[in-house]
């Protein structure tokens, strides 16, 4: 096609255009359709794809973009969980798999500077050599890109001691939306020259800019961890005892990961027999506790502090270890819980993202039975516990057909919401708003917050070519 | 000086009329405006040398409410006249400074706590409050604000956060940004929006409330603000440590950062700021004829674990060329050093008046390159430069002090060519002209040489797109002219 004669002297064979693409390649263009968000309704295939391998090349597609006119949608791993990937209104979408090195790992200064591209569990590899450690990852570490994770503000299970990415992000490069290289912070702990633009195009969902380097803090890698599980007789039960983790314990744990009971068990039984779990059958609930630190005998002392908290909630410790064993088997029933929603649901569940102050945590759990009982559908309950942060997750029930359920999740995720916004919380904590939440965004930020955001879209992208339909409708 | 009458016949503000300071009464009442200028005249600087940098307000008003405030940013926008947000006034880059006259807007009656929530371990303040007010409330419920400046004694919470505070714990806690969790803010056109919550995470949208933490007034007033908390540390201790001279000190520093002991602080004192600090305070330390000095605090839930740090730590100082390692026996003793640490820019006030207080930030690895530099630029120019700081970040407060003998015409020709000099050196090593001071008025002119025309194209950007007739806190940071 002639409208691509110019990108395809930027990017040589390094793109894919849909409409002359073979039939092998279709299949490879499908990919880029969507993300990890599973109703098809959202997914949109691209008029071609590109694959910058340097800053420069992606400079000119913005220019392009900006003289034709043509969206362009960037995309890490296409691990996210909000459509922030999906290109809407199709045009060009931008994969920043061939810019995957590992630029610099300065001891020195504690950071490193990595294309990104980068798969965040490569960097974490590589760091390790080192004693060093990226504190800002997500939960999808083993496929996820660094990139995505800055472009999302991704969270994930270790948040509540060390925060979210954005934490870590010390510098960037990026492309702005007319094709402007710039750089953003550096190798500073401190910076108060001017506006803090790096953190505004931090979780900015690729609307404002394009990351084509990043500078991430990384810290000494404790050398130590253990975990446990504690079953406790009902959701409520866990939850007090959430605000007792973090607040009487000085040092408090790594991550406080909440799954209720029945999704517990229904994982722990997917997977294969010799990585399964000892869960009691009648909990109601269960938090997965994390310690770290430079030693285990400082460790076990932590541990120790939180049992006797489990037990004073009428709870029982299983599952406890300080071995990588017992710490990867702990885990991998936390992380597979998404997936084995995904099976038991198909395409039919919206795996939710709510965030609620603390303090607030019990009455989440209260909210969420309450929509159970008056939807009559099944909502697993897990996620990151100790943030106030979960993954409510409504799912079809088997007898139920897909109109039914397509009029019924609308009314519980607006519900939902309303719910959240009361007891302080918002919509997103760690996913994003992406595609899949824009209509709701009302809900969560008032006309004149979102009035304000609007305008700094408008200044920074005149022709609203970059990542289009993201966050604002 | 030229920049700044350029841009004000371009611009055009209206000035405050009679009729103005009526309406200003209306919305605040009468006790909360003045115009008399005598009293005026605390407004027109802060702590910048006034001389150089001050200007008077038209008049100034004390809000009391967030709908006060709302109110006369409205009738500023609408009437086109420059308002300038103020906290304590003891800003260090002219932010404060109502530069185009117009309306200097004080939060100091405006200083509630509105709600301790220890649940969430946040609290909800007005902007007026003196952050030693809310660092003692919070303590005593056993929790500490660890987002807290040098100064927090007179600096309000709200100019913390417009200026995006750092001090001496930020090398382990992090500057103020890292507490703040929502502000409310009223917008350049006067319209009142929340931004954040008490929310551990939030990707709804973007994140407006860091992109007004730092900007020094320019997006808007910030009128109350969510503060996160955490548990305050059971165990501090402290180690004064000596060396002969101030490289062989800052050379000791990167070794103690890499090494993931995380001392709450790293403060580096040259011998001058030492003697000078002591000097003011009437306070002898029997060891102020070293070189140089750092005091290095550990803090933590664990006194053995503490203690053991602090051993460490003072192994490795002594591994490094330090000459005596001292361990503050008891809280006076901290406190007493402290003291002498935190006065030491109050100090070089009293006795050098003609000096120039900086604030360069470099990365952790390359502040044994600073000093030299310093030597140098110096050297160069005929002035001495003493210099103090947080050493842990990379943040050092080096200070240009005037000879006595020298002229004030050669003075603020050398001040001009050592400044460039040492923001060359600072830019040179990946560092920046501020860690936590700000741009404000002192550093606008050497911003506008140093910075990426991108990234001043898209703060203009940002800045045009809030504040269309740019009336807040016009004239900081960089001008909307400048290309």
């Amino acid at each position: 096609m002639t409208v691509f004669k110019e990108l395809r002297a930027v990017f040589g064979t390094d793109i894919i255009v849909h409409e002359e693409a073979s039939a092998n390649n279709r299949g490879a263009i499908a990919k880029y359709s969507h993300d990890q968000v599973g109703d098809e309704r959202y997914w949109q295939e691209p008029a071609a794809i590109v694959f910058p391998t340097s800053t420069e090349q992606v400079s000119k597609l913005m220019q392009w973009a900006n003289t034709t006119g043509t969206p362009v949608t960037p995309r890490g791993a296409g691990s996210g969980l909000a459509g922030a990937a999906i290109p809407v209104a199709g045009g060009v979408v931008c994969s920043f798999e061939k810019m995957d090195r590992i630029l610099e790992i300065d001891a020195d200064n504690l950071m490193v500077v990595v294309e990104p591209g980068v798969v965040t569990n490569r960097l974490d590899e590589a760091l390790k050599g080192h004693g060093l450690f990226f504190a800002g990852y997500p939960m999808s570490e083993d496929i996820c890109f660094v990139g995505g994770n800055v472009a999302e503000n991704a969270g994930g299970g270790r948040a509540v001691k060390y925060g979210t990415t954005s934490a870590y992000v010390q510098g960037a490069e990026v492309v702005t939306p007319t094709g402007q290289v710039l750089n953003l912070g550096g190798k500073r702990l401190k910076d108060v020259t001017g506006y803090n633009l790096l953190q505004l195009f931090v979780g900015s969902e690729g609307t404002l800019g394009m990351f084509t380097k990043l500078i991430i803090r990384v810290v000494p890698r404790p050398t130590a961890r253990g975990v446990f599980f504690g079953a406790y007789p009902t959701p409520k039960a866990a939850t007090d005892c959430i605000v007792d983790l973090k607040r009487r314990l000085a040092d408090g744990p790594s991550a406080i990961e909440f799954i209720d009971g029945d999704t517990a068990r229904q994982t722990n039984e997917r997977l294969p027999k010799a990585e399964r779990t000892e869960l009691p059958a009648n909990a109601g609930a269960f938090l997965l506790v994390e310690f770290d630190a430079a030693d285990t005998a400082t460790v076990e002392l932590l541990l120790a502090g939180a049992k006797d908290l489990v037990q004073a909630h009428g709870g029982s410790v299983e599952a406890s270890g300080t071995d990588e064993t017992a710490i990867d088997r702990a885990w991998r029933l936390r992380k597979q819980v998404p997936w084995w929603v995904k099976r038991a649901a198909g395409a039919a569940h919206s795996l939710e993202d709510v965030v609620v102050p603390p303090s607030a945590i019990p009455e989440l759990v209260g909210v969420v039975e309450g929509l159970r009982t008056k939807y009559a559908v099944p909502i697993a309950l897990f996620g990151h516990a100790g943030d106030g942060n979960f993954h409510v997750t409504p799912m079809k029930t088997e007898a139920m057909n897909l109109e039914d359920w397509d009029q019924t999740a609308p009314d519980l995720l607006h519900e939902l919401y309303q719910e959240v916004v009361q007891l302080g919380g918002t919509i997103s904590g760690e996913h994003g708003i992406g595609r899949k939440r824009t209509k709701h965004l009302p809900v969560a930020l008032s006309d004149a917050e979102r009035q304000t955001m609007r305008s700094i879209k408008t200044a920074l992208d005149p022709n609203n070519v970059l990542n289009p339909g993201v966050i604002f409708s | 000086m030229s920049t700044t009458t350029k841009a004000k016949t371009k611009r055009a503000y209206q000035a405050v009329t009679a009729e103005i300071v009526g309406e200003l009464r209306q919305i605040v009442g009468d006790k909360n405006v003045i115009v008399d200028e005598e009293k005026m005249e605390a407004y027109s600087h802060d702590e910048t040398n006034a001389e150089e940098y001050g200007h008077m307000p038209e008049v100034v008003v004390f809000p009391t409410t967030t709908e006060q405030v709302a109110q006369v940013v409205q009738l500023a926008n609408r009437e086109t006249i420059p308002i300038t947000p103020r906290g304590a006034g003891s800003g260090l880059s002219g932010g404060a400074i109502p530069s185009y006259g117009g309306i200097s807007l004080s939060v100091e009656k405006m200083n509630k706590v509105i709600e301790l929530d220890v649940d969430n371990m946040v609290i909800v303040v007005e902007a007026g409050i003196v952050t030693n007010d809310l660092a003692t409330l919070v303590q005593e419920k056993g929790l500490f604000f660890a987002g807290y400046p040098m100064s927090l004694q007179t600096c309000f919470l709200g100019g913390n956060i417009a200026e995006n505070a750092g001090g001496g714990k930020a090398v382990k806690y992090g500057v103020t940004g890292r507490y703040i969790m929502g502000v409310e803010l009223v917008t350049p056109t006067g319209e009142v929006v929340w931004l954040g919550g008490k929310l551990a995470k939030d990707v709804s949208g973007y994140d407006l409330k860091q992109l007004v933490v730092g900007s020094e007034g320019t997006l808007g007033i910030v009128t109350k603000a969510i503060v996160r908390l955490i548990g305050y540390p059971t165990a501090t201790s402290d180690l004064l440590v000596l060396f002969k001279t101030p490289r062989e000190a800052i050379d000791v520093v990167p070794v103690l950062m890499a090494r993931g002991l995380t001392p709450t602080s790293i403060e580096f004192m040259d011998q001058l700021s030492v003697q000078t600090s002591c000097r003011y305070l009437n306070e002898t330390l029997p060891y102020q004829e070293a070189g140089a000095m750092l005091l290095i605090e550990v803090d933590g839930n664990d006194p053995e674990q503490v203690e053991a740090d602090l051993i460490a730590i003072g192994d490795l100082c002594e591994e490094h060329g330090a000459i005596e390692v001292y361990v503050a026996e008891d809280r006076n003793t901290m406190e007493r050093i402290w003291n002498v640490r935190r006065n030491i820019a109050e100090a070089f006030k009293v006795y050098s008046p003609i000096q120039s207080l900086e604030d360069i930030v470099v990365p952790m690895a390359s502040i044994p390159e600073v000093i030299p530099e310093l030597d140098r630029i110096g050297a160069a120019h005929g002035m001495k430069i003493p210099c103090y700081g947080h050493a842990g970040d990379g943040n050092l407060h080096a200070t240009l002090v005037k000879d006595p003998a020298m002229e004030m015409d050669a003075w603020h020709r050398a001040e001009e060519r050592a400044l460039h000099d040492l923001y060359a050196v600072t830019s040179k090593l990946g560092g920046k002209i501020s860690g936590e001071h700000g741009i404000g008025v002192k550093r606008k002119k050497y911003l506008k040489e140093l910075i990426d025309p991108v990234e001043l194209g898209l703060m203009q950007a940002i800045k045009r797109a809030w504040d269309p007739r740019a009336i807040m806190n016009p004239g900081k940071i960089f001008d909307l002219a400048d290309a």
